[in-house]
This record gives structure tokens, C-alpha cells and sequence, in this order.
């Protein structure tokens, strides 16, 4: 199964150290592949993946695209979903 | 005795000798391996990897609850080494090129290195160091090379060119009192911890750690960004009353930072800062400041002359940081001083009389172009001011603008964007411009009083030289017309009129400046608080009082005596 959704960076400091290792912990239980990207961009990298995730250097009102394949890909981009909008819980 | 500028991270004062950290530098060559070796080659790297990352957990759990910031850091770490790009990345090196774990592991951090420095944000950019520093863990335990962290066992400074994040979390614990260090800026690891330590550090120092050797007496200024190495009797004295007051009076005054700078009948004065370096500009934000009101632009220039692109991403990154408040630069103001005979090529009989400041832009106009354009074009992405500074004709303001007018035109052929209209100002700092200043007002968008260089031209005294130091009076009668003078005929021509000089930073003239008629103060980024807490406990019906009493001195020991007498009531723990 193949699922792709879009969602805003919306945390005050964007896909820093600290919600890039939120953002791979949460991946990272699930067995789906998802990567993501901006949006209309070409590049996509490695949800489980640190370094990948914060070269992208999204900041706080960059859209992304989430795309995830495999047999839990809708649950993961859930939770992941639900993670930018509480905002990495960063208040 | 030597003081070096760099950016204060982490305020404080801290007095300690000095423990030289020098980076161990891992030296990996281009080595391959046999076939039949790829698979174990690929072991060593995964084995290598885990050990680096078994590390890092004992390191965090060391550090415990007090110092999560240091263990958030190493859990990072942790999380790249793990990171499973990376992983395939190295293997797929070893595997398709036959290189060695070491320099596979190199050749792919080095790549992520180089990625993360290009970055624009200044945040992640400094994550590059974070690479750095995992590389040299996984690479000490492919090459099975433990490390010995340092031990102190009394309070040292700690001085590095560059601390690594490991480095710098591994000193959690340690006696460490303050921080000097050549590279970084505000989100180093090694700022971020020291204010979490609440430890003074400076850093971006460029070559600290060249100049000094274990033993040496540091002094660490974390409100200004000076550091003096092995300072004199007397500087050292004044320091260790800095540090006592300081401690209990800034702790203080942290509180009332978000008060507005208001009297008590309602007068507003805008409190801004000046700075040297883009990376002051959060400091400033910090201690209150309401924007910059000079931006002093030499520090550019202290590798030789800088082109636009230099100019231009040091002024966005200053324009950015301010997010909407005003940025005034002052175009090159260098002369007199240690920049000299390098800029104008032979020696000044005269320096401070000679070819410095706009006298030398406007005849090394090249130089003064790419300044402009790159302050111009900066304006787009907010609102920026240019001042000319050391104007003393009004033929030297108009040749000044007329080239401003000229590179904006060039700029619009260009087709860059700019604001469609960017302020244009003098520094009032030669007497002769403050004696015509009703006739410059119809010319400019503002006045800046330069109180230091006005002083010092007025009075003809050089405040350095010591046997003339006590001539050096801001109080001088003379001086307050010259400011009277200014302030009438800004207020005539409707435009705005400041004072930066050093004098709005000394509690003792705070009222007597307010009382002449000035709203707008640009200061040292840390003496904010403290001038806003004399403003909030006067009226201007008092300012104008101490202002007439000042003005009506016939010698300025008067007027400093009695100042000094009311700003003692006021600051009563500053004195």
C-alpha cells in the first residue's frame, strides 16, 4: 500500500536536532518505508533517518510532502501527522 | 596584556588561568582492502559504530537529570551513528570501492560535513561540528583508540579553536569556569551549554587559542565579548568588581527586561544597540534592545577589504535576526587605528586628523560601492538605515550621496530588489559639522551624535593619552550646546536625532541627555537594563532640571560631581 500526504512544519524551530530525533523515533516503529520531501520538490530522504531529515533544513512554515509504502503506511503517516501538528510537543 | 573581540554567548564574568584543549586530529588516508576483506571490513565498521554509540550512552547516563541540554546533544549523536543512511552509505563505499572502513566512514561524513556548512540557517550550519565530532568518535573506535577525558582539578578557563559537542558535554561536570574559543557562534554546543552551566564564555575569537599557553591568566567578559589575556594590576582589579556586582545586579535586572525604557510621566526613550559583530544582534534582542542603532561594519574588514557578497551576508543575517526592527550600518569608520597604514598605504603623521573613515571612502570609491550596494540590497528583506560617519563638510555628505544615488541606480538596472527608499544619515562627531548643523538637516533623514569623536575633536584631547585623560570631559558646557545645537535643529527640520556614543551607556548622563532633548539611545548591548532603570524612576520635569543645572556650569567638576551625587541615588549597587 502507498500513501502520500502533505503537512506544514509548524514548531518554532523547524526539523531541529531535537524534533528530527522525535520524527525518527516515531518512523521507526513502524515496518512501512516513508520519506518525505518538500513539497513539488524531487528530493525525497529517509524518514528513519537523522541526518537526512535535518540536511533538508526545513523551517517552521516549509511544506512537506509525506509519502509511506508498506503494510502499516497509513498508520505511520498518522502518527507522524499527529507529531507536526502537536508540534513536536515543543509547548 | 592583549584584549580580543569575539561574541559574548554566555554572560558572566570569570577570572581563571587558562587549560589549552587541543583537538586531536585524526589523520585518514586513502587505503583500500582486499577482496576477500570487504565483509569483514564491513563488521568493523558496524561493530565500530556500536561501540561509539554504546559510549555515548554511558556518557549520557552520566550526566543525569541537571544537565539535559549536554545529554539531548549526545543523544543526537547517538541517533547518527545509528542513523541507517549512514550506515548504508559507508557500507556501499566499502563494498563497491574496497576502501577501509576508516575512510569510507570519512569520505561520507565529510560529505555530510560539507552539506550541513553550506546550509543558510546559522543553526544548522553549526551542525557540521556535530559531524565532525561523530566522525572522530566512530573513527576512534574503528582505529581502536580509546580516549582519555581531561580531569581538572582546580577552576580553568577552558580555551580550544573549536570544542567539539562531546568535548564540551564531557566538561559538564568539571571546573570549568568559563569558555574562550577561536570558531562558533550563539548555537554552538558550546554556547548552549555554558548558559545552561551559567558559565561566561565568548567565542568566535579566531585565534585565541594561538595566542595564550596553559598557565596564562584569563579574564572572560561574557556581557561584552572581550577577553584579555594576562591583564594588568589595574584591569584586573577593575574585573573582579565587575564580577561581584555584576552577579547580584544582573540577576536583577533580568527581570525588568521586557519593562518599556518610560519615566514616570510617560516619556518613551528608544533604547538601541550597537554592535561589531551580526552574531550581537540576539544579544542585544536579549538585554532589550528595540533595534540597532549602529552597526559598526570594521570588523568586516580585518582580513582586508571584504567585497559585496561579504558585506551582503553579513547584513542579511543581522537583518533577518532583527525580524522587522531597525538596522542602522555605519559605512566604514576606519582610520586612526590599527586598520591604518594597511588601508590608505602609507604612514599618518596624523592618524586621527587624517585619511580615515569617509575621507578614505570617498577615494577608494570601489570600496565604498560594494559597501553601498550590499546595504542596500539588503533592505528588501527589512528596514535598514546608512550612516556616514566622521562627515565634516557638507560637500563630503553630498558626494557621499550622490554615489549612494548612483549605486541605487545601478542596483535597479540590475533589476535588484530594494526597499524604495532607504534613510540616509550623518554621525555628528567633527565640531565643525555640529556648528552648521541647521544647514546639513535639509540634507539628511538623521543626525547621530558620535559623543566620543565629538568630544574628543571639540576638546582637542586624545583620551587614551594618559596625561591629558582628565581634559576629557562629555560634561564640558561646551559639549552640551554643541548637543543642544543638534537637537534644535533636528527637531526644526522634523527629523530624528540619536546619540551613540559611549556617553548614553554612563549611568551618570542618562539624565542629563534626556534632559537635553534626546529619545533615542544607542548603547553597548548590556548597559540597557541599566540605563532603563534610571529612566524608569525619573520624570523628564527632573532630566530638564539636571539638564539646565549642567548647562549652567561654568566647569564641567561641577556638573560630574552633582551627577554622579543623583545617579547614586538612583543605582544605589552600582557604586
Amino acid at each position: 500500500m502507498e500513501v502520500e500526504r502533505t503537512v506544514t512544519v509548524s514548531n518554532k524551530y523547524g526539523l531541529h536536532a531535537r524534533a528530527s530525533t522525535a520524527l525518527v523515533k516515531t518512523a521507526a516503529q513502524y515496518e512501512s518505508d516513508v520519506r518525505l520531501g518538500r513539497e513539488g520538490g524531487d528530493d525525497f530522504v529517509d524518514a528513519k533517518s537523522i541526518l537526512g531529515i535535518m540536511s533538508m533544513g526545513a523551517e517552521c512554515g516549509a511544506n512537506l510532502c509525506l509519502k509511506a509504502e508498506g503494510t502499516d503506511a497509513t498508520d505511520a503517516l498518522d502518527a507522524i501527522i499527529d507529531l507536526f501538528e502537536r508540534k513536536f510537543d515543543e509547548e | 596584556m592583549e584584549t580580543i573581540k569575539g561574541i559574548p554567548v554566555s554572560p558572566g564574568i570569570s577570572i581563571a588561568e587558562v587549560a589549552l584543549l587541543r583537538s586531536d586530529n585524526l589523520r585518514i588516508h586513502r587505503r583500500f582492502v582486499a577482496p576477500k576483506d570487504v565483509e569483514s571490513e564491513v563488521r568493523r565498521f558496524e561493530q565500530a559504530a556500536r561501540k561509539a554509540s554504546r559510549d555515548l550512552e554511558v556518557q549520557i547516563a552520566d550526566l543525569g537529570e541537571e544537565l539535559m541540554i549536554a545529554a539531548q546533544v549526545l543523544q543526537t549523536h547517538r541517533d547518527m551513528l545509528n542513523d541507517p543512511g549512514l550506515h548504508s552509505d559507508v557500507i556501499s563505499r566499502i563494498r563497491d570501492n574496497q576502501f577501509t572502513a576508516a575512510y569510507a566512514s570519512s569520505i561520507v561524513l565529510g560529505e555530510y560535513h560539507d552539506r550541513f556548512e553550506q546550509m543558510e540557517s546559522e543553526y544548522l550550519s553549526e551542525r557540521s561540528h556535530d559531524i565532525r565530532d561523530i566522525e572522530r568518535q566512530l573513527l576512534t573506535r574503528i582505529l581502536g583508540k580509546r580516549r582519555r577525558p581531561r580531569v581538572f582539578r582546580e577552576n580553568v578557563t577552558v580555551v580550544a579553536h573549536n570544542l567539539t559537542p562531546s568535548q564540551t558535554a564531557s566538561m559538564a561536570k568539571e571546573m570549568v569556569v568559563g569558555f574562550a574559543v577561536d570558531v562558533g557562534g550563539r548555537t554552538s554546543h558550546t554556547a548552549i551549554l555554558a548558559r545552561a552551566l551559567q558559565v561566561p564564555a565568548v567565542v568566535g575569537l579566531k585565534d585565541v587559542s594561538r595566542k595564550v599557553v596553559n598557565g596564562d591568566i584569563l579574564v572572560i567578559d561574557g556581557y561584552t565579548g572581550e577577553v584579555i589575556v594576562n591583564p594588568d594590576k589595574k584591569t584586573l582589579a577593575s574585573y573582579r568588581r565587575k564580577a561581584r556586582y555584576s552577579e547580584k545586579f544582573y540577576s536583577e535586572l533580568q527581570e525588568e527586561i521586557s519593562w518599556p525604557a518610560e519615566t514616570i510621566d510617560g516619556h518613551e526613550i528608544t533604547l538601541s544597540a550597537n554592535i561589531e559583530l551580526h552574531e550581537e544582534v540576539a544579544t542585544a534582542l536579549e538585554w532589550g534592545a528595540k533595534g540597532i542603532g549602529l552597526y559598526r561594519t570594521e570588523f568586516l574588514y580585518d582580513q582586508g577589504f571584504p567585497d559585496e557578497d561579504l558585506h551582503f551576508k553579513a547584513y542579511r543575517k543581522a537583518v533577518k535576526a532583527l525580524r522587522g526592527r531597525e538596522l542602522v550600518i555605519r559605512t566604514l569608520d576606519a582610520g586612526a587605528d590599527k586598520f591604518h597604514e594597511e588601508f590608505v598605504g602609507f604612514e599618518e603623521p596624523n592618524p586621527f586628523l587624517g585619511c580615515r573613515s569617509i575621507r578614505l571612502c570617498l577615494q577608494e570609491q570601489g570600496m565604498f560601492r560594494s559597501q553601498i550596494r550590499a546595504a542596500l540590497r539588503v533592505s528588501v528583506f527589512g528596514p535598514v538605515k546608512i550612516m556616514l560617519p566622521m562627515i565634516s563638510t557638507i560637500e563630503e555628505l553630498r558626494s557621499a550621496k550622490s554615489i549612494i544615488a548612483e549605486v541605487r541606480e545601478e542596483l535597479e538596472a540590475e533589476g535588484a530588489e530594494m526597499a524604495p527608499r532607504v534613510p540616509v544619515g550623518i554621525m555628528v562627531e567633527v565640531p565643525s559639522i555640529a556648528l552648521i548643523i541647521d544647514r546639513v538637516a535639509d540634507e539628511v533623514d538623521f543626525f547621530s551624535i558620535g559623543t566620543n569623536d565629538l568630544v574628543q575633536y571639540s576638546l582637542a584631547v586624545d583620551r587614551v593619552n594618559e596625561h591629558v585623560a582628565h581634559l576629557y570631559q562629555p560634561s564640558h558646557p561646551g559639549i552640551l550646546r554643541l548637543i543642544g545645537e543638534v537637537i534644535v535643529a533636528s527637531n526644526r527640520a522634523g527629523i530624528q536625532v540619536s546619540i551613540c556614543g559611549e556617553m548614553c551607556s554612563e549611568p551618570a548622563y542618562v539624565l542629563l541627555l534626556m534632559g537635553l532633548g534626546l529619545r533615542h539611545f544607542s548603547l553597548s548591548p548590556i548597559a540597557i537594563p541599566t540605563v532603563k532603570r534610571i529612566i524608569r524612576q525619573v520624570t523628564m520635569k527632573e532630566a530638564v532640571e539636571v539638564a539646565e543645572q549642567c548647562l549652567g556650569a561654568e566647569q564641567s567638576s561641577e556638573s560630574e560631581e552633582f551627577l554622579a551625587e543623583r545617579t547614586s541615588k538612583l543605582l544605589p549597587n552600582f557604586f
